[in-house]
This record gives structure tokens, C-alpha cells and sequence, in this order.
């Protein structure tokens, strides 16, 4: 059996409406004969005559009413299907949700993001801020993007960027006059930084502080750069953050200075192994990744 | 974009690989593959990617086939309609019901509503979604246990009844004249499981509010099965009582239950499409038994 196919759904319909295969054929942009072929066809492949010509016009057997009804429909969901293809084109349809800390989401994520919109005007876009390797492994989340992640087999890493930690301090701190400090200049000043279990920054600055005979004890712990930078208020509070915050955001008020030992971070990509990206993430992958 | 590459994108999705979608459409799997290819090409989408050596559907391919089904179905009904015409049944009329109520109110009413009109009519019932059937011009006629409450369907109840106990003649109960909540404490129970797509269902209210919903061992989808499962002395059936004026109890005790609340039978038809006579007559029919 020949498959009928809402082009013919669309031809029939056309021969309905306007009545004869000259007209129908001139609004379909078709000849006539093809318009002809096309109705033998789809009668052919129904297994029914859905016309019978009278006077020079071809006119609905009245017991295809109903079959014409649902022709309508098929014509109906043809074109949501058309419409709904070019959504999917456009990125529409299968949003892009990447998670990751606020720093890289100002910075790097921001600028990779103005790229793929304008590519993709139409484009939806979720940015999770949260855990990463979590949001990716629940399928929240098709991209994760972070700096060091601890993750499981089934996600693969890509480092992207490199960046450091970086000591902010208020303005009228005398630090602030510095360009650079040590950690042992910072061992009597009340730390706001990264628990060193929940963070993988948190973790690398507390390796660093046992390597230089330090104690690691922030007095408050957060989960995001972006947090610290907000909670320091207190005169002779010092801050730990990633450097790539304050190259995405001014804190006014604040004093920005290197620290020593150098702490590297390096902000990795993840995807999950077993599951394909959509079209919006992949672009965004290669567009973050130069 | 053509109807057989997104069928083949179809099978792909669902079947889960193009090996398995060549074993559902009957090709090889390299035709597959070819038809994916071009399926793409004429979409403008990536649909299958490797992964792990394996070719799987990408997001957009997932999307695809979500959106393809209404399509799939309109032309599964347009091959539907033209059935009927090549069986001579064009001009039927058109009943979608939910299981409960198909085999108790509806009978009866359309052998009479068939009399009327000499045998002459032909009819169709189809199950369950009844209100996507009378919004989609599928169905003429909806009949189920709860109002619809839409602009355009206009709901008519038709009688409403207490929930029944149906139990085999020999059960120790069977003599008794009604049976309580009580009683059926220590007895496995059987009935309608919720449909999951009913808007408002008066029989799981009713179930609900006589504190029995949490109680049902084994559900059913028809009233045959449970009166069956009653008959073999599986448990005992819960089921409204409509079902007494047909003759699936022949042969098993039915109780009232006390102090039961009461099921609700209710038509549907669209509201801005006269019903035509077989359908006018059928509705008489069902309102003047459910008022008897």
C-alpha cells in the first residue's frame, strides 16, 4: 500500500475547497495532471473514492465528509510540526541548561553566551547555579562548568581557562597599599572563604595553607566568590576568591591583590559521556572552548 | 521533510537504535541510517550522534517524535475514516465511554435507540479519552462518570446510583441485604483503578469518600472482568450500580452499600455541533433509563 501523506491530505483538500483540479492546482502552484495523479493516488492508497465529478467539478462524496474533517487535522498538525522543526532550528525547543558557580557564569559563560544569542536570537537558556556534576548527572543540566570538579566515570572533563586565587581586601585595609601578600600575612586576619570539603577551590587553599605550616580555619564559610566579595564588611576581614570574579564584576570599595604562593585554578567543562549534547550545547562547546 | 524519514526517525527514537528500527520498519539497517541522513539533511538537524560506537538520538530527534504524534495520529484517523466508508459505516454514530460504563447504560440504550431507527444504524464506541475524542469531532457522544466542565462540551447527567457489592451466590454475605464499610473489611476487594486522564470521575470519589480507594486489591478496567473475578470468587467487586439493569450480574449476588455516596453518569457532546437523530435518540435513551 502506497503511503498517503498530508501532501495528499493537502491536494484533497484544495479539490474540496476550491472544486476543481484547475484551481486547486493554480493555488497549490501545481499542473493539473499532477493534481489529477495525486488524487488517484491518495483514493488508491485509502481504498476509497473521496470525489465524484459532476458537470465539469469534482464534488465530496457525502459519506467522506468525516474523512475530510480529519484531512483537516492532518493538515493542521503538519504545519505545528513545520512550525515546530523550525523552532528546533532555532533552539527553541531543546533549551541549553548549564550549571555553574556565579564567577564563571559572569565571566566566561556571559561572554560565551552573548556569542551563541546572537547566532540564536531565539535561543532559550537556564543557568543553574549549583553542583555542577550533580545538576549534570540528574539531567538537569547539559553542560557543567567549574573549577577543579571532583566527578564520576560517566563525565568527561575539558579544561578550558586558567585563573588564580586571588586576596580581596576593603580599600582602608593596610594590605590594600600592597600589590601582593603572602598567606603568612594573613594568618591573624578573620577569613571569609570556601569550606574545604564542599569546594574544590576550598580544598586547594587549604592544601596550599598545611604546605605552608598554616591552619586553614576561615571564620565563615561560602559557597560562591561572589558571596565572600559580598560579605566583606568588617575592617581587617580578608577574602580567598578565584580571580576571574573580578575580572567579570567591580567591587567597589574593595582591594584586589595577588597572593603568594601562586594558587592555579583551572575551569573545567563537563558532559555527560552516554548522553548526546543538542545543538545549542554544542555550539556552546565550541564556541567556549577557543 | 518527508512522512517516511520521520517515520524512520520514529522507530530510531523509540525502538532505541537503528538495528532495532530496521527490525520494526522491515529494512536494512543501512537504509536506516541512509533515511536518517537525509531526514537530517532536509530538516537541518543533527538526529543521531556516536556514542560509545553506538548511534544514538540526539535532544532534538527526542523532540522531533514528541511533536510527530499528532500527526501520526490524525492520519491514523483519516486511514480510519476511510475504513468506514469502504465498510459502509460513514454515517455511524460515534460513542467514546469509559470501560465502566460501556457494558451497564450504554447496552441497552443503543439496542433501543437501533430499534427506532430500524436496525439502521451503525455505531462505533471507542474507549477512554473521551473528552480528546468529542473536542477532536472523533466521537459524537461522551459518556463517563464525571462532568467536564468545558466551554464547548456540554455535560447532562444521567442518573446516579450507590456503589454496589457484586459477590458470588455462595459467598457467606450473599444472603444478606446490603453489606456496610465494615463488612468489607476483611475481604479482597475489586474495582475501577483511577484512568489518569478523567478530569472529575464521581466513581473514585465515591470510593474515596466511603474509604475504600486505599482498599481496592484488584483493578480492573471493565465491569465484565470484575463480575467475572466476583463469579470465581476472587473477592468481592465494587461497582456502581448501573450495572444492575444489565445482565452482567446474572447469577451473583448484588448489595447495596450502605450509606454509600452516590456515582454520578453524565453525556457530553460538543456544544456547536447539532447531535444528529441517531445521536438525539441515544441521549433520550440513556436519560430515560438512568431516570428509571
Amino acid at each position: 500500500m502506497r503511503p498517503f501523506t498530508p501532501a495528499h491530505a493537502a491536494v484533497l483538500r484544495a479539490v474540496h475547497r476550491f472544486g476543481t483540479t484547475v484551481e486547486a492546482a493554480h493555488r497549490l502552484h501545481l499542473t493539473q495532471s499532477a493534481i489529477s495523479k495525486i488524487i488517484a493516488r491518495s483514493e488508491a492508497s485509502l481504498g476509497v473514492t473521496v470525489f465524484e465529478r459532476r458537470e465539469g467539478r469534482l464534488l465530496l462524496r457525502p459519506e467522506a465528509s468525516a474523512l475530510m474533517a480529519a484531512l483537516d487535522s492532518v493538515d493542521r498538525e503538519w504545519g505545528e510540526l513545520r512550525a515546530a522543526a523550525t523552532r528546533l532550528r532555532a533552539g527553541q525547543e531543546t533549551p541549553l541548561r548549564i550549571a555553574s558557580t556565579p564567577s564563571i557564569g559572569h565571566g566566561l559563560i556571559a561572554r560565551a553566551l552573548r556569542r551563541l544569542t546572537s547566532e540564536y536570537p531565539r535561543a532559550r537558556v537556564e543557568l543553574i547555579m549549583g553542583d555542577a556534576p550533580t545538576e549534570l548527572s540528574s539531567g538537569a543540566a547539559d553542560i557543567g562548568l567549574m573549577f577543579s570538579p571532583r566527578v564520576t566515570d560517566d563525565i568527561t572533563l575539558m579544561p578550558l581557562a586558567g585563573g588564580e586565587i586571588i586576596v580581596l581586601v576593603r580599600e582602608d585595609d593596610p594590605l590594600a597599599k600592597r600589590r601582593a601578600v603572602g598567606l603568612h600575612d594573613l594568618k591573624t586576619r578573620r577569613m571569609i572563604c570556601f569550606d574545604r570539603e564542599k569546594s574544590p577551590l576550598g580544598w586547594l587553599i587549604a592544601q596550599t595553607y598545611e604546605r605552608e605550616g598554616l591552619e586553614y580555619a576561615p571564620f565563615m564559610t561560602v559557597p560562591y566568590s561572589i558571596s565572600a566579595a559580598h560579605l566583606l564588611s568588617e575592617p581587617g576581614d580578608v577574602t580567598l576568591i578565584d580571580s576571574l570574579l573580578t575580572q567579570a564584576q567591580r567591587f567597589d570599595g574593595l582591594a584586589q591583590l595577588s597572593l603568594e604562593p601562586r594558587i592555579a585554578t583551572t575551569i573545567c567543562l563537563m558532559t555527560m559521556r552516554s548522553r548526546p549534547l543538542s545543538r545549542l550545547a554544542a555550539r556552546f562547546v565550541e564556541i567556549v572552548s577557543r | 521533510m518527508k512522512l517516511g524519514s520521520l517515520r524512520a526517525v520514529d522507530a530510531f527514537v523509540r525502538l532505541g537504535g537503528t538495528g532495532e528500527a530496521a527490525q520494526g520498519l522491515g529494512m536494512s539497517q543501512s537504509a536506516v541510517i541512509k533515511t536518517l541522513r537525509q531526514a537530517e539533511q532536509e530538516l537541518d538537524l543533527s538526529l543521531a550522534t556516536t556514542i560509545q560506537g553506538r548511534l544514538v538520538p540526539t535532544p532534538e530527534a527526542q523532540s522531533l517524535v514528541r511533536q510527530v504524534q499528532p500527526l501520526f495520529d490524525v492520519l491514523r484517523r483519516a486511514r480510519h475514516e476511510a475504513d468506514m466508508i469502504r465498510v459502509g459505516m460513514a454515517d455511524r454514530l460515534r460513542v467514546a465511554t469509559v470501560p465502566g460504563l460501556a457494558h451497564s447504560i450504554l447496552p441497552p440504550a443503543i439496542t433501543r435507540t437501533r430499534r427506532k431507527l430500524d436496525e439502521s444504524a451503525a455505531v462505533e464506541i471507542m474507549f477512554d479519552h473521551v473528552r480528546e475524542h468529542l473536542a477532536t469531532g472523533e466521537a459524537d457522544l461522551g459518556i463517563s462518570y464525571g462532568p467536564m466542565k468545558a466551554q464547548d462540551i456540554a455535560d447532562i447527567a444521567l442518573g446516579q446510583s450507590p456503589l454496589i457489592c457484586v459477590l458470588a451466590r455462595d459467598h457467606p454475605f450473599a444472603r444478606r441485604m446490603a453489606l456496610t464499610t465494615g463488612d468489607l473489611e476483611s475481604e479482597r476487594l475489586i474495582s475501577y483503578g483511577p484512568d489518569g486522564v478523567s478530569a472529575s470521575d464521581s466513581f473514585q470519589e465515591a470510593l474515596t469518600k466511603a474509604g475504600l480507594s486505599d482498599r481496592i486489591a484488584i483493578t480492573v478496567r471493565h465491569t465484565d472482568t470484575a463480575c467475572h473475578l466476583a463469579r470465581e470468587g476472587v473477592g468481592i467487586a465494587l461497582v456502581d450500580g448501573f450495572v444492575i439493569s444489565s445482565n452482567l450480574v446474572e447469577g451473583l449476588a448484588a448489595l447495596p452499600l450502605e450509606q454509600s455516596p452516590l456515582v454520578t453518569a453524565y453525556a457530553h457532546h460538543r456544544r456547536h455541533s447539532p447531535l444528529d437523530r441517531a445521536a438525539r435518540l441515544l441521549l433520550a435513551q440513556l436519560q430515560e433509563r438512568s431516570a428509571s
